[in-house]
């Protein structure tokens, strides 16, 4: 191929260019609709109007400040939620019986709107940052327990049978055989930890000033500041972007393959 | 059992008590309720945030018999049973689709958990703006929510299956709908229910909050009235029936996938590797 | 034979015609509440019960809010016709901005509802001995976060101010020892006053500067009220006279109040002292010179309104005053 024909084909052979090609285009497209009337700019803003609304927001409201302060406690959350949950998830696989008891709490204690509990939890832990991270704990830490336990659960015959083959012990064959082969399972309970971790904390700062993103999103909505809004929020995605890519990193240093 | 016949003919005696799943959760529920009891009663805490387990429990008992209840308890049903089955749909539909297409996956995934992690609150005017602000709007956000969590456990799921099957599927030529019904979901059974567990809580968290913010009825719209005149039991109570609907519905779906599995040996079901396993 | 043919077909006609005609003179008005509990937000249920909406041929649809920017959504997407007791500011802001909405009506003049209280057993006894604690609001950009600012400038005290969320948070905290005061509206905690578990040190009527200030409105759409004038209007009258009744109407309109929100019938005989019937008659809107200037200073609108702004921001399509 011919070195320009190369160019041009480019974004449509690297994922990461192509999507963002995608949703370059179709920010392009809402930006149209948007000026050609069809879609009204009181309810989306106007994708260039959003970028514009950054830097006055920074220099109003510390939007970078707060992009660290939201990210901070969300990786204190996740960090701790990691910790501890993989451990636990594991002790759910090991003795199978309490696997078999809590799973289905697990998974129903999911859907507790622990958010509306933000008072019960202030007073216990106290008027600090703590305990928004407290509060995003727990919806983190569940799936991350729940798909380490299936992570576990899943390793395939085969993979234990060749460990069985090469007589290794319980503790190479847990080190070297089922955890690498949790490994996917256990990095989808991160990101759908982080995710819920994130959009907790976003959503406690919006409902009370502890700073942050949320504290920023609250405003601008609350002013009608819809390219102020929309501004502050991709500041929340840029998050939850540098999580993700954090743990695909991590993920493929731990299993190569 | 030869176990316990040994013993028991060497004089010792046979253990009498086992733990069971069902033991194991009525031990725990016993140890909560003195926790919470001891945290109510220490004076910690300001009583009216803490009320006693009776106190809940009575209010669970009022609730269950108030004939509103179950007016309310319909709407938020509804709301969620819809945006259940069209989160989990969507969800797992678009699983297959990232999960079989690396590229796209490649692609779509760090997007997909960006809009997951968005705070629905710059959806919520789309959603009014094309459903309104009835029953309908949470259903939709119902199915916005419930998509995360399910595309992302059954993408995986796709991703960890055995290669081996796809390509005997292939060389079958089955049509696109048999690789789905014969290949693919059998392979991802395991995964999908995960990731309907965790949407299931997703959807009903969303709907209640929805429910929170706009409704004529509904237990997101009971919830906020006890929240807000500071009764604090009934809201409790609400919370508490809430866990034991999720806690029902996980149960049915342990069933589900008990029986999906049983076409595995004993001791593949534990190593629930999902589907045919090539051993 | 073709004579009585042309007959019937005409009478079925006008069967048919008067029927459609009839089953049109309900008129679909989507209203809502955005504050539970209010007093005078019985303004809207009573309308309903004492059947003035269907007097003036209105099917009113009643969805609850929570209040402030969600509702204003509602509003602005046309979800919603009409919602009663929206922020004055957050409107301004919107309209400002270009949105579709219209204020109709005042909801609630000078923040007297609001009460700040603490423990019964704290040594504080009024706002002036706050200098250095906590005085608390819900969120920043709320109006009880703008009510705090104007007391402690009326009063001339430093308290400190603290943001607790909610009603609920807010009690939570300050029973707890979190915080020095707490807040409330109307008639939430009050009895707890009654039970003498807290006590009230000031209400929202110390902020002096705004005590005849417009805080909540009436808010349509203005599509929707270009469209349908009449509708608006027969809207507006019922709720009015579900307002009136629900001040006017003893000690029946105290017992509908009390059953619908599960309270004791002594909260209900305090309502009118908190929530006076002058501070929310539908006209006049309090102040505005004055809630523009707050508008600015509150960063809801980057310049002053235009005077074309002001015309459009209100419209009346009903004033009780004038109605012969």
């Amino acid at each position: 191929m011919t070195a320009i024909a190369q160019t041009i084909a480019r974004p449509w052979t690297s994922p990461t260019l192509g999507g963002i090609t995608v949703v370059v285009a179709l920010a392009a497209i809402l930006q149209l609709s948007i000026d050609a009337g069809l879609v009204p700019d009181i309810v989306v803003a106007r994708p260039l109007d959003a970028l514009a609304a950054i830097g006055p927001l920074n220099r109003d409201m510390d939007l970078v400040g707060n992009f660290f302060l939201t990210f901070g406690m969300t990786f204190a959350a996740v960090a701790l939620a990691i910790a501890i949950g993989v451990p636990l998830g594991y002790l759910l696989y090991r003795y199978d019986i309490l696997g078999q008891a809590y799973e289905s709490w697990l998974a129903a204690a999911f859907s507790a709107p622990i958010v509306l509990l933000y008072p019960l939890f202030l007073v216990i832990i106290g008027r600090s940052h703590l305990t928004l991270v407290a509060m995003a704990f727990i919806p983190c830490v569940i799936p991350i327990i729940i798909q380490t336990r299936q992570g576990l659960l899943s390793t395939p015959p085969t993979h234990i049978n060749v460990g069985r083959s090469f007589n290794l012990s319980e503790r190479d064959m847990f080190w070297k055989i089922m955890l690498p082969a949790a490994v996917p399972s256990m990095f989808t309970g991160m990101r759908i930890g982080v995710m819920y971790a994130l959009v907790t904390i976003v959503a406690i700062e919006y409902l009370i000033d502890f700073g942050g993103l949320g504290r920023i999103v609250s405003e601008m909505y609350f002013r009608f500041d819809i390219p102020g809004t929309y501004a502050s929020i991709l500041f929340v995605v840029f998050v939850s972007i540098l999580f993700y890519a954090s743990l695909n990193r991590i993920e493929k240093w731990l299993r190569p393959i | 059992m030869a176990e316990a016949h040994l013993t028991a003919s060497s004089g010792a005696r046979a253990p009498s008590w086992t733990w069971t799943p069902n033991r194991i959760r009525l031990v725990t529920v016993i140890a909560a309720i003195a926790l919470w009891e001891a945290m109510s009663r220490s004076g910690l805490f300001y009583r009216d945030v803490m009320p006693s387990t009776l106190s809940i429990l009575m209010a669970v008992y009022a609730e269950l018999t108030s004939m509103a209840f179950y007016g309310h308890l319909w709407m938020t049903f509804s709301a969620v049973a819809v945006g259940f089955v069209v989160g989990s749909l969507l969800g797992n539909a678009a699983a297959i689709v990232l999960g079989s297409r690396p590229f796209l996956r490649a692609a779509a995934e760090p997007y997909i958990n960006a809009i997951g992690s968005t705070p629905k609150v710059i959806f919520l005017p789309i959603i009014f703006l094309i459903f309104g602000i009835g029953i309908e709007s949470k259903m939709a956000k119902g199915a916005l929510s419930g998509f995360f969590p399910t595309v992302f456990s059954a993408t995986a799921g796709v991703l960890m299956m055995n290669p081996v099957l796809v390509r005997v599927g292939r060389s079958f030529n089955l049509t696109r709908w048999q690789m789905l019904s014969k290949i693919y979901l059998p392979a991802m059974v395991n995964p999908i229910i995960v990731g309907l567990r965790l949407g299931l809580a997703i959807v009903i968290i969303s709907v209640l909050i929805a429910e929170l913010k706009f409704s004529q009825a509904g237990l997101g719209f009971q919830l906020a009235q006890y929240y807000e005149s500071f009764r604090i039991a009934p809201m409790y109570a609400m919370i508490v029936i809430i866990f034991a609907l999720a806690a029902l519905a996980n149960w049915g779906m342990t069933m589900l996938q008990q029986r999906a599995n049983r076409h595995l040996s004993a001791g593949d079901r534990k190593a629930a590797v999902g589907g045919l396993s090539v051993n | 034979m073709n004579h009585r043919w042309r007959l019937s077909l005409a009478g079925l006609v006008a069967g048919m015609l008067g029927f459609a005609g009839a089953a049109e003179a309900q008129d679909r008005v989507r209203i809502i509440d955005s504050q539970r509990m209010g007093f005078a937000h019985m303004a809207i249920h009573n309308a309903v019960t004492e059947g003035y909406f269907k007097k003036h041929k209105i099917d009113a649809e009643v969805t609850f809010g929570s209040g402030g920017a969600d509702t204003l959504q509602a509003i602005v997407t046309g979800s919603a016709d009409i919602a009663l007791g929206v922020g004055v500011l957050s409107v301004i802001g919107a309209h400002a901005k270009g949105a579709p909405v219209t204020i109709i009506g005042n909801a609630m003049r000078g923040p007297s509802d609001i009460f700040f209280y603490v423990p019964a057993k704290s040594p504080i006894k009024s706002l002036k001995d706050l200098d250095g604690k906590e005085l608390v609001y819900s969120r920043p950009g709320s109006s009880t976060h703008m009510v705090v600012q104007f007391i402690a400038r009326d009063l001339g005290i430093k308290p400190k101010l603290v943001s607790v969320g909610g009603m609920s948070a807010a009690r939570t905290q300050v029973m707890s020892g979190q915080v020095a005061t707490g807040w409330s509206a109307f008639p939430v905690n009050h009895d707890l006053v009654r039970k003498g578990e807290i006590r009230i040190i000031g209400t929202g009527s110390e902020a002096k500067a705004l005590a005849n200030d417009t805080v909540r409105v009436i808010v349509a759409n203005s599509n929707w009220v270009k469209e349908n004038p009449d509708v608006a209007r027969r809207a507006m009258e019922a709720m009015w006279e579900g307002l009136k009744f629900t001040y006017e109407g003893g000690e029946k309109a105290l017992q509908s109040y009390a059953k619908m929100w599960k309270l004791d019938m002594e909260e209900a005989k305090a309502a009118p002292k908190f929530i006076p019937f002058d501070a929310v008659t539908f006209w006049p809107l309090g102040n505005m010179d004055h809630v523009y200037k707050l508008a600015l200073q509150f960063k809801q609108i980057g310049k002053p309104l235009t005077e074309e702004q002001k015309k459009s921001l209100v419209t009346v399509v009903f004033d009780p005053e004038k109605k012969s």
